[in-house]
């Protein structure tokens, strides 16, 4: 297993009025090749979970073990597990901050006491990974890209860590649709073409439903409920409870269910639900 | 028809980039809305969107071409402030709009620069937070707000102006799926009582009850027309870098599948009619 | 709220000195600090004291707060005491090695402590009892009345607010910036002071770059908003004295009184 989360409580402020329990016994596993979607509102425990995965944040209790390093122990050093997770924050176009993108890239492999070889073999790669031209960028200012642009390069600058775990916190916000499509499509390359265990935290059913192999619901610092997503969204009277909703797709086949029509429900992507309807609406 | 609110005319707007001068960010583009429409303006990054919703305000002036805000010349230094009382603007960050550190001052920061007077101030603050059901914190400090509860209180700093049209640039992009669907109830809400709403957008879902749907490309209006017009044709749209919602996906595959159901399905509602009369 | 952040430090009550009107507050706490210099022996202190405890009692804010200003300042307090008491020259009182005690030392540093104590509680006591927006709006209607200050009396008060307003979104955003570069292997905590500093650019630089993205941002909100500058410009809540504040002034005008009395009052400790 990469990540093996066991029993994980957070309490934020403990023992004062502003008491908080962010985390609430969690407990999960993650295989070294998966693709997770974790949803749930704001507030929810996401972010708090998700830096615990790379101890910015220290568990109130419980253990984290990410490819069997107890990341908890005293003698572990930070950089043995940023060089495992690596972590895209919300917006991480504004962790830029060097002369060039070359050098913002560099910074991470760097860190980690790479020479020179390497580090020039990582940034290349990273940013062609993230769908970028190498040479006509690397020595341009990172501050005078398109925003698009700026977002890729600061993801490119945690990929250059080559960490084989990837968390990535609403990676897509503020793009245009097309945007948001090229940036889940190079995740999903991320996970398929080189075998990166993505975690991807967002607030999109739909985006879950079309890249995720497994889900993680949270609701009030709970882990609710985890699995495929057609596992996940057979529950769409759950999933109401805590106000979310299905993909729009999967809530018309149930629609027409109600209507009374023989349909099957499972389907939960746009594609699936078109052949479902089809089949019982067709001639 | 009603009365023309916004009108441009062959306006474009250059700016001188770091790397590049004279970048064309809005190319001769005219247009009109009309007092009490929905307008949403969509279009892929770039695209002159945030341009243009900003020369409604007068916070830019166009490099050539005319803006009238109201019958108002914008390019007038006397209209400055009356346009802007027409004609304002909620923005995108909802941490960076907040001037003051209290919510009801921060709704009073409008009136207060109109010159009103207090008793006139404390009654528009009040209905203005009230109308955005943000009157129980109106004593409370911006840290303490969800980023949505910060964009109400935006709202209602511009409502206190009694503006007759507001433009909202990207104002939902950075909440979560319930502070979203909070703004746009707040967005249709106002328009029913007589508010021109401008919306800009890069969620095609959140428009679908607009009355107009402008979309922009390269700095012109390659789109204009009802969100039915608009959604009827994905692929130009993809061609674009933008999409359709995904009850109108859905509908396309449907019809592209040989199921006889009408063209323009905006909503679950129709398209679960539409099946079912099909059976 | 996990990052509740608190700038100023009010505590709500509803108590006389939280309805006064915040220049009547200002004022009293400035006519205070001067006084604390006038008093000249520890009668004038004890005095100081008493009224200063009688405005806590008053105010209804827990004792525990008022002296939680404190805290941050022992250091300084300590340092005060040490360096008064050592190198302040007069006679001999004990000798330790090359360290001379004196009468003058040990009755300056008495002196000095007294003060610092009793300013930055009296000053802690207006900001507990006082709620940011109406210090910001006390203070302006204050130097409104300065005659180099008049004029921008509007601006000072409008950068104060300003400044508290967006004090707890840059920290949230600076401590944002910090996590992801730790997550790139940022090391903030190197033993090696160059390394250290120069750990840091990575966290200014996007701090930077992010204050200015929101002063432009707010500038524009601001614009838009048909803000001109305090020409013509109204408020929500206008200052006024009400008949308590004039009951305050006069109290403040009598505590001062007996301070400046126990000048007179002989004292000699050693």
């Amino acid at each position: 297993m990469s990540i093996e989360v066991k029993n994980l409580s957070h309490i934020y402020s403990k023992g004062t009025v502003f008491e908080h329990i962010a985390l609430e016994d969690v407990s999960f596993e993650v295989g070294p090749h998966d693709f997770i979607g974790i949803i749930g509102h704001t507030g929810s425990g996401k972010s708090t979970l998700i830096q615990h995965i790379n101890r910015l944040l220290v568990p109130t209790s419980g253990t984290i073990v990410v490819n069997n390093i107890n990341i908890n122990e005293p003698n572990v050093p930070m950089k043995e597990i940023v060089k495992r997770v690596g972590i895209v924050f919300q917006y991480p176009e504004y962790q830029l901050f060097e002369e060039t993108v070359y050098k913002d890239v560099s910074f991470g492999p760097k860190n980690l006491g790479y020479d020179e070889e390497k580090v020039d073999f990582l940034v290349k790669q990273s940013i062609e990974i993230m769908g970028l031209d190498y040479e006509e960028i690397k020595d341009k200012s990172p501050f005078e890209l398109s925003g698009g642009q700026k977002r890729r390069v600061a993801i490119a600058g945690v990929i250059a860590m080559k960490p084989p775990i990837l968390i990535l916190d609403e990676p897509t916000s503020g793009l245009d649709p097309m945007g948001r499509r090229e940036m889940l499509d190079m995740i999903k390359n991320m996970n398929k073409q080189l075998g990166m265990c993505i975690i991807l935290v967002t607030h999109s059913m739909d985006d879950v439903a079309e890249y995720a192999d497994k889900i993680m619901v949270f609701s009030s610092g709970r882990l609710m409920k985890y699995g495929p997503p057609a596992e996940v969204f057979a529950d769409s009277k759950f999933l109401a409870d805590i106000s979310l909703d299905v993909p729009q797709s999967k809530a018309v086949l149930e629609r027409l269910k109600e209507e009374g029509y023989e349909i099957d429900t499972s389907a939960y992507t746009t594609k699936e639900a078109a052949k479902e309807i089809i089949r019982v609406f067709g001639k | 028809m009603n009365k023309k609110i916004i009108e441009l005319r062959d306006v474009s707007f250059v700016y001188d980039s770091e790397n590049a001068p004279g970048v064309k960010a809005l190319d001769e583009v005219s247009l009109d809305i009309y007092e009490g429409e929905f307008v949403g303006i969509v279009g892929k990054n770039g695209s002159g969107k945030s341009t243009l919703a900003k020369l409604l305000n007068a916070l830019i002036l166009p490099s050539s071409g005319k803006v009238f805000v109201g019958g108002m010349d914008s390019a007038d230094p006397q209209y400055t402030t009356d346009i802007r009382k027409v004609c304002s603007m909620v923005f995108q960050n909802p941490d960076n709009q907040m001037v003051a550190t209290i919510v009801e001052e921060d709704t009073a920061f409008g009136p207060e620069n109109l010159g009103l007077a207090p008793d006139k101030i404390r009654r528009r603050v009040d209905e203005s937070l009230k109308a955005v059901g943000m009157y129980d914190f109106k004593d409370k400090k911006p840290h303490q707000l969800s980023g949505g509860q910060k964009q109400r209180v935006a709202i209602a700093g511009v409502i206190a102006m009694h503006p007759q049209c507001i433009v909202f640039d990207e104002s939902t992009a950075m909440l979560d799926p319930a502070g979203r669907a909070d703004l746009i109830n707040i967005m249709h809400t106002l328009n029913s009582e007589g508010v021109t709403v401008i919306f800009i957008t890069h969620y095609m879902e959140e428009i679908v009850g607009a009355s107009r749907i402008i979309v922009m490309g390269d700095g012109k209006i390659i789109g204009d027309g009802t969100p039915r017009e608009i959604f009827s044709n994905p692929k130009w749209l993809e061609e674009n870098r933008l999409s359709v919602p995904e009850i109108v996906a859905l509908s396309t595959a449907l019809r592209e599948g040989g199921l006889d159901i009408p063209p323009g399905i905006l909503s679950e509602d129709e398209l679960v009619e539409a099946l079912c009369r099909l059976k | 709220m996990k990052n509740d952040v608190v700038v100023g430090q009010y505590y709500p009550t509803n108590s006389v000195i939280h309805r006064l009107d915040p220049r009547t507050k200002i004022m009293s706490t400035l006519l205070y600090i001067v006084f604390l210099f006038v008093a000249k022996n520890i009668w004038g202190y004890i005095a100081a004291l008493f009224f200063l405890s009688l405005a806590v009692i008053v105010s209804k804010v827990p004792v525990g707060y008022v002296l939680r200003g404190l805290k941050g300042v022992v250091f300084i307090v300590c340092m005060t005491l040490v360096f008064n008491l050592i190198w302040t020259p007069g006679e001999a009182l004990l000798t330790l090695g090359p360290i001379i005690i004196t009468r003058q030392g040990v009755m300056a540093s008495i002196n000095m402590a007294f003060r610092l104590l009793l300013l930055i509680t009296g000053t802690s006591m207006m900001s507990l009892c006082t709620a940011t927006i109406a210090l910001t709006d006390g203070i302006e209607a204050l130097i409104k009345k300065v005659p180099f200050l008049g004029k921008v009396s509007h601006e000072i008060s409008m950068m104060m607010s300003i400044a508290l307003r967006f004090i707890p979104s840059l920290t949230e955003e600076l401590d944002r910036i910090m996590k992801a570069q730790k997550s790139r292997g940022a090391d903030f905590e190197s033993k090696n002071l160059v390394k250290r500093i120069k750990s840091y650019v990575p966290l200014l630089v996007p701090l930077f770059v992010s204050a200015f993205q929101r002063a432009n941002d707010l500038a524009m909100a601001m614009e838009a908003r048909c803000y001109k500058g305090g020409e013509g410009r109204t408020r929500l809540r206008i200052l006024k004295y009400q008949k308590i504040d004039f009951a305050a002034y006069i109290i403040v005008a009598l505590a001062m009184g007996c301070i400046f009395a126990t000048r007179y009052i002989p004292f000699k400790l050693i």
